[in-house]
């Protein structure tokens, strides 16, 4: 009965005039926001080509300069990609990582990236919520509802049905719009964003997200419809939680996150930390011309003197560095803890779960820029300061050479995103919350439905 | 005097139809607003939107105190003295220095205080910046990085998607539930002008959402005045009606875009429908789309990019000019030394400038194609109007760049004189250039740099307007 059931109502409600409207505008609107991210994409990747080209060949031993390779599915989810610096200046001579500026991206502010996150998690939530919210009214209001009620079935083989023919509906428009979105993607980023078995695998787990996305709104939808009679107030109503979760929340969230977690303002942080590093400064300057004067008095050539100078610079370094460490591990906890915590209020909006998971699947969220930065840090501490060393060691500026024979050449900085599966672990949270939530709307629709009265 | 003892016009016309029309016109508009009080729309609308403007003033100035602070310690910090100091190492076979420094992280620009309404571009301009011989970018200024990820849920924001939404609202099912009534057949039966109905429906739906969004907007507003002394000043005050009106424009736009759908559709229902994809379409995706494509058209390098080429273009000036070897000690010991540097700063000055004048180009067309739509347009506006907009950025990027050249002049200048004399040129010119205060766009300018998407506004709320009157005036009553 069940399937004859189903049957039935994608016979009749499967290929209405509100999907094909929805599928006609996805037909409008993919092509541009694919076009454009394709050539942002190549745009991203030959950028990057050519400051790393440049970053390489320019290296000294006094400073170097880290680029992040450009996520492999950008084009799918810019998310922080962009916004947050994805070049970071290490310098023997400091005790911090410096930040190099993040682009001038000087419209993101206004207007956030059209990209497929943006499409599925906005525009197919809508959708998802105008197929849905008259599965029980119309009905009513048709007045074929009693005469379905009236069947000696469980009410549950009546309402679920109205689910599934959404989701098909929804997997549809989602099959059609991944396929066109990637393949235009694929065909204008001038062979920059191409096909493999690891990508196909992220782009599923991907589209499976947004596919929960949509179902918890056309759970929500049917659920609506099973508790008020009109069509209407079902779509105000469905509506008005949509716009609550897609578009107020995850811009309120993160506000309320903050002003409720505050961290230190980053200019305090830094006051502090400047001023410890200028007191061991004065050490470090005292300690230098003591043990100038010192190796003159003994007679020490200037070889010999070099090397000590380069021994004592060392220890100062990695003195410096650990303390301005201990000075922001503070900061550092305080931030993280107002990032999760931001973090799980965002969750709370199904659309703001599915940027989540999207951000860790297309490492362009924030993990994946903290994440970046630890490997950084590492990096700076096992190759940079190493071999930064091994070649003022080597110097000899009283020789007259110039500056170029401080060029070093470091080992390519490696940063590849964790696994699919430790992604899909990290992204346990929102996933199990999308989880959650549809089965929560079910069975809530479910059990309405079982003491709805038709009159 | 005629016999009536109604005036005449001097061209002998009376003025009795016209009043009357126009009082028909406020009869519907009446009609509308009751009707609109009735079945709770203003309530509604009216409970939710003073739920979110005066949240969003409060976390916006949560924000904006953040920031000020953050400003506060930065100015603060200038002041701390630097700490360096150069060692010499002098053995009876050579010598070398050892030279080290920190200081404070460089100037921010004081935030905007009608950000807290429109952030707009203020979120750009909320970096470090040095001036000297090329402008540096610090990165952002952040209190969490999750504030990257999203949209400001500043007034704009809150007029961009509710106060449209709410508009639609009120004006969707005004023609359609007539049609379902049976009503709207009864009134074309009437003597009466089928436009005087339709002017009234839109007056009475725009009466409708400008008395809760008016309430609500300037809730906040005086929220942000009195509670938090952030808006002071007449200009300011100005400044937050202006921003107003044209919110309340844009929502006029989507009661005549809903009108319209509302004299296509037959159902409700199809109207919702068709309204919430044009919405979303209009609203959501477009506007940002056209951003991006101006992007993909009108492609500039990033500004990682210039600072990489900076660096190599001023290497590789050095290495070929000076050579491979030179006396020991100094670089201004060599004869090409000044050539060499005067050389640098040129190159500096150039690629800057050809960057940021890329980047302002870029910006013009994104805002020409994103002005289209009415969201595109309200967005530019209403940051022109609060002195965080495009206009406002490119005459902050003015005010850097000449900071720039005043610098680059006195660090040619100073190899003409003492060197004592040129190192405080040079010190003062600098000090000159921190303490400058960036300019503020004086209101005239900022109305002026509104005004093509005000125009924008009122061709889609004339467009929409008269193809719902073009429909109902070939509407079959039959």
């Amino acid at each position: 009965m069940f399937w004859a059931i189903l049957l039935q109502e994608i016979k009749r409600r499967g290929i209405g005039v509100v999907f094909i409207s929805l599928m006609a505008l996805l037909t409008v609107i993919i092509p541009p926001s694919a076009y454009t991210q394709a050539r942002y994409y190549e745009w991203a990747i030959k950028d990057r080509a050519t400051r790393d080209r440049i970053h390489q060949a320019e290296n000294t031993d006094q400073a170097a300069v880290i680029t992040r390779p450009v996520p492999r599915l950008l084009p799918l989810f810019n998310g922080s990609y962009g916004s947050l610096s994805d070049e970071m200046i290490l310098r023997s001579d400091s005790a911090l990582t410096t930040t190099s500026s993040e682009n001038l991206d000087l419209l993101e502010w206004l207007f956030p990236s059209a990209d497929l996150g943006l499409i599925i998690g906005v525009l197919m939530t809508l959708m998802a919520i105008l197929l849905g919210h008259d599965a029980i009214t119309e009905e009513r209001e048709n007045g074929t509802l009693k005469a379905l009620l009236s069947c000696p079935v469980a009410r549950h083989v009546i309402w679920l049905p109205k689910l599934m023919r959404t989701g098909l509906q929804l997997f549809i428009a989602l099959l059609y719009t991944l396929a066109s979105y990637i393949m235009i993607v694929v065909v204008f980023s001038g062979g920059a964003f191409s096909l493999d078995s690891e990508k196909v695998f992220e782009i599923g787990v991907f589209s499976l997200t947004g596919f929960l996305a949509m179902m918890v709104y056309a759970s929500l939808g049917i659920a609506v419809s099973t508790v008020v009679k009109q069509s209407s107030i079902a779509l105000a109503a469905s509506m008005a939680i949509w716009v609550a979760t897609v578009l107020v929340w995850p811009s309120l969230g993160p506000y309320i996150a903050s002003s409720v977690f505050p961290a230190p303002s980053r200019q305090s942080a830094r006051r502090v930390i400047v001023a410890k590093e200028s007191e061991m400064l004065k050490e470090e300057l005292a300690k230098y011309r003591e043990a100038a004067a010192g190796m003159a008095a003994k007679g020490f050539g200037r070889d010999a003197a070099w090397e000590e100078y380069i021994r004592i610079k060392k220890d100062w370094t990695v003195m410096r560095r650990s303390e301005v460490g201990r000075l922001s591990e503070k900061e550092d906890i305080q931030s993280e803890r107002q990032q999760i915590n931001a973090g799980r209020l965002l969750c709370i909006s199904p659309y703001g779960a599915f940027r989540e998971a999207a951000g860790i699947f297309c490492s362009t969220g924030l993990k994946a820029h903290g994440a970046f930065m630890d490997e950084v840090e590492r990096y700076d501490k096992e190759e940079f300061l190493p071999a930064s060393f091994e070649s003022q060691a080597g110097g000899k500026p009283w020789s007259g050479e110039l500056k170029a024979a401080n060029h070093i050449e470091l080992r390519s900085f490696q940063f590849s995103p964790p696994s699919p599966l430790e992604r899909l672990k990290d992204a346990s949270f929102p996933l199990v919350l999308l989880l959650l939530e549809i089965a929560a709307l079910v069975a809530f629709g479910i059990f309405r439905f079982r003491h709805y009265e038709v009159g | 005097m005629p016999a009536t003892g109604h005036k005449l016009r001097t061209d002998g016309h009376s003025f009795q139809p016209m009043a009357e029309s126009f009082y028909r016109t406020w009869l519907f508009a009446r009609r509308e607003v009751v009707a609109n009080w009735l079945n709770l729309k203003i309530i509604i609308a009216f409970v939710t939107m003073l739920l979110l403007f005066p949240l969003s003033a409060h976390l916006l100035t949560v924000d904006y105190k953040h920031r000020l602070e953050n400003w506060a310690v930065n100015q603060e910090a200038q002041n701390d003295p630097a700490v360096s100091g150069v060692v010499p190492f002098k053995m009876a076979d050579g010598s070398f220095l050892h030279a080290a420094g920190t200081k404070a992280d460089p100037p921010l620009p004081e935030p905007t205080a009608l950000s807290v309404l429109v952030r707009g571009m203020d979120k750009e301009t909320d970096r470090s910046v040095t001036v000297g011989q090329r402008i540096g970018f610090g990165p952002r200024q952040y209190s969490s990085n999750l504030l990257a990820l999203t949209e400001a849920p500043d007034a704009a924001f809150v007029i961009k998607l509710l106060v449209s939404l709410f508009a639609l609202f009120f004006s969707l099912d005004s023609v359609t539930f007539e049609k379902k009534e049976g009503t709207l057949r009864a009134l074309l039966t009437h003597p009466l002008k089928r436009s005087e109905m339709l002017f009234g429906k839109m007056l009475g739906a725009g009466l409708s959402l400008a008395l809760p969004f008016g309430l609500a907007y300037f809730s906040a507003v005086a929220y942000l005045c009195w509670a938090r002394g952030i808006i002071s000043g007449e200009e300011e005050l100005l400044r937050s009606v202006l921003i107003f009106i044209v919110g309340l424009l844009y929502a006029f736009v989507f009661i005549c875009i809903g009108l319209f759908i509302s004299t296509v559709t037959a159902r409700s229902k199809a109207a919702a429908v068709t309204a919430l994809l044009l919405w979303g379409a209009v609203v959501l995706i477009l506007p940002n789309a056209t951003v991006l494509a101006a992007k993909s058209i009108f492609p500039v390098q990033s500004y990682n990019h210039l600072g990489a080429r900076l660096y190599e273009a001023r290497r590789q000036l050095i290495q070929a000019n000076l050579g491979a070897n030179h006396p020991g000690g100094s670089f201004f010991n060599n004869p090409n030394a000044r050539q060499v540097l005067f050389q640098t700063y040129e190159i500096d000055r150039q690629l800057t400038d050809e960057f940021m004048l890329g980047k302002l180009s870029q910006i013009e067309e994104a805002k020409k194609l994103a002005r289209l739509w009415p969201a595109g347009a309200l967005t530019f506006g209403l940051s022109d109007l609060a002195n965080t907009g495009t206009s406002d950025y490119r005459s902050y990027v003015d005010f850097l760049r000449s900071g720039r050249d005043n610098v680059i002049d006195a660090l040619k200048r100073q190899w003409d004189m003492k060197p004592e004399e040129g190192k405080n040129l040079i010190q003062e010119t600098l000090d000159s250039v921190s303490v400058r205060k960036r300019p503020v766009t004086p209101l005239e300018e900022s109305l002026r740099a509104a005004a093509p998407s005000i125009a924008s506004l009122f061709a889609w709320a004339a467009i929409f307007g008269y193809a719902a009157y073009r429909r109902i005036q070939r509407y079959d009553v039959r």
